[in-house]
């Protein structure tokens, strides 16, 4: 139960744009930050390596805050397409394991919004 | 034999309607019709056996399942197709009915495949099963909520006003898919159209207010109340001077003028007309009690 649950979740999302579009968004920023001295996240300056350790953990923390806005988009499609498509009472009445459903859901919103995330590093990396 | 007693039933909701009073019936194979006018309640008794909602007092049982105690148990026999339903974007048939066999507990992927393609043959939907049900029409997103609801052999069937929005030939495939299901378990239909009763029902029960106001067969219905229904079509404007003087059951407009239908234990002459009463005259009678034009 908590398997197809999960990967519902996933393969529901995957198929939209708006997982890619953060992603990109993401990788775009930090490209500019890395390759470009006009885009400055944090910041390296004066003679730290653009990539340092510490540079990058700035990028990541900074962004990560960002990255909140866009887990709580998937939480709330996790927590609510039930009622927002009316299919909530078609599951209710079936027999699904509580636990189940709920950490399905869950997890599957966690891994979708760590996915944009990995654009950070994405845009570090090309850049 | 499938059995579904219910006894003393009550909900009221936290606006204070009482949805339930004391709703007491039994239940057996075949199809039952529950007929009210809207807001009678017979959704809140069919969300209550569907477990979805919670009752304030009264048991129901099915076999020997307890539906308040063991709503588990009882989810794993029933279909439930609610009065309005919708599914998610960019999802066929055939995914929605497999994702529903899963969350019913059928394990196997070739069993399932083969139990999706069957009902899909069965309602007529097998041409249809890789477009997305959100583009379908009223009748066949219907079609695929009784599929759907037919899912892990149930015996015990909800259907809460499945019509509403359907055209007549959807409305009679509709009806004759049903039928077909429902000899051999409990099918619960509500509706407010008292021609689908008479045509499916073996049994039935007339709700009002939350009270359970008739329960038995329709022709009992309608054979008690023979030879005492009467008809005349007036003038609109003597409508009220009637309404005074006799038991209206019902008023309606033909050809422009109103025609009613009146209770009257001895011929009230008049101009009257002894008619055959039929199934509207005990669903009007059973719930207009106060004699009023409606």
């Amino acid at each position: 139960m908590f398997k197809d649950f999960f990967f519902a979740e996933l393969r529901y999302a995957l198929r939209q744009p708006m997982v890619y579009i953060f992603l990109l968004l993401m990788a775009l920023l930090t490209f500019g930050a890395t390759a470009s001295d006009n885009v400055v996240i944090g910041g390296a300056m004066g003679n730290v390596y653009k990539n340092a350790p510490h540079v990058i953990t700035q990028f990541t923390a900074i962004l990560t805050i960002f990255g909140l806005l866009i887990a709580a988009a998937y939480f709330n499609t996790a927590a609510l397409k039930d009622h927002n498509h009316q299919f909530n009472e078609i599951l209710f009445s079936t027999p699904l394991s509580k636990s189940g459903y709920f950490f399905g859901r869950f997890f599957g919103a966690l891994v979708l919004s760590t996915i944009p995330m990995l654009g950070v590093f994405l845009g570090v990396w090309v850049g | 034999m499938n059995r579904l007693v219910i006894k003393n039933l009550s909900k009221t909701y936290p606006n204070g309607v009482k949805a339930l009073d004391n709703v007491s019936i039994e239940i057996e194979n075949g199809m039952f019709g529950l007929l009210g006018p809207n807001g009678a309640g017979k959704s809140s008794l069919m969300r209550t056996l569907a477990t979805l909602q919670e009752a304030d007092g009264g048991t129901a049982m099915l076999n020997d399942i307890d539906i308040f105690n063991q709503p588990h148990e009882l989810r794993k026999v029933l279909g439930y197709l609610p009065q309005e339903f919708g599914v998610y974007p960019k999802i066929t048939a055939e995914q929605l009915l497999d994702h529903i066999a899963i969350l019913k507990g059928i394990g196997k992927a070739s069993e399932r495949k083969q139990l999706v393609h069957y009902l899909l043959e069965k309602v007529n939907l097998y041409a249809e099963r890789n477009k997305n049900v959100k583009g379908f029409s009223g009748g066949m997103k219907q079609r695929v909520g009784i599929a759907q609801a037919l899912i892990g052999s149930p015996s015990l069937i909800i259907v809460d006003e499945p019509t509403a929005g359907l055209d007549p030939g959807e409305r009679n495939r509709f009806y004759n898919l049903l039928a077909d299901v429902g000899k051999e378990v409990i099918v619960i239909l509500s509706t407010h159209i008292v021609d689908d009763v008479r045509e499916l029902c073996t049994k039935m029960a007339i709700m009002n207010g939350g009270k359970l106001v008739f329960h038995g067969a329709p022709q009992n219905a309608i054979d008690e109340l023979d030879g005492k229904v009467y008809q005349k079509v007036v003038e609109r404007e003597e409508l009220d001077a009637y309404a005074a003087n006799y038991a209206i059951i019902s008023n309606k407009m033909v050809g422009g003028k109103p025609f009613i239908h009146v209770y009257s234990e001895t011929d009230p002459q008049n101009g009257f007309e002894p008619v055959r009463p039929n199934l509207e005259d005990v669903f009007f009678s059973k719930i207009n009690t106060a004699n009023v034009l409606v």
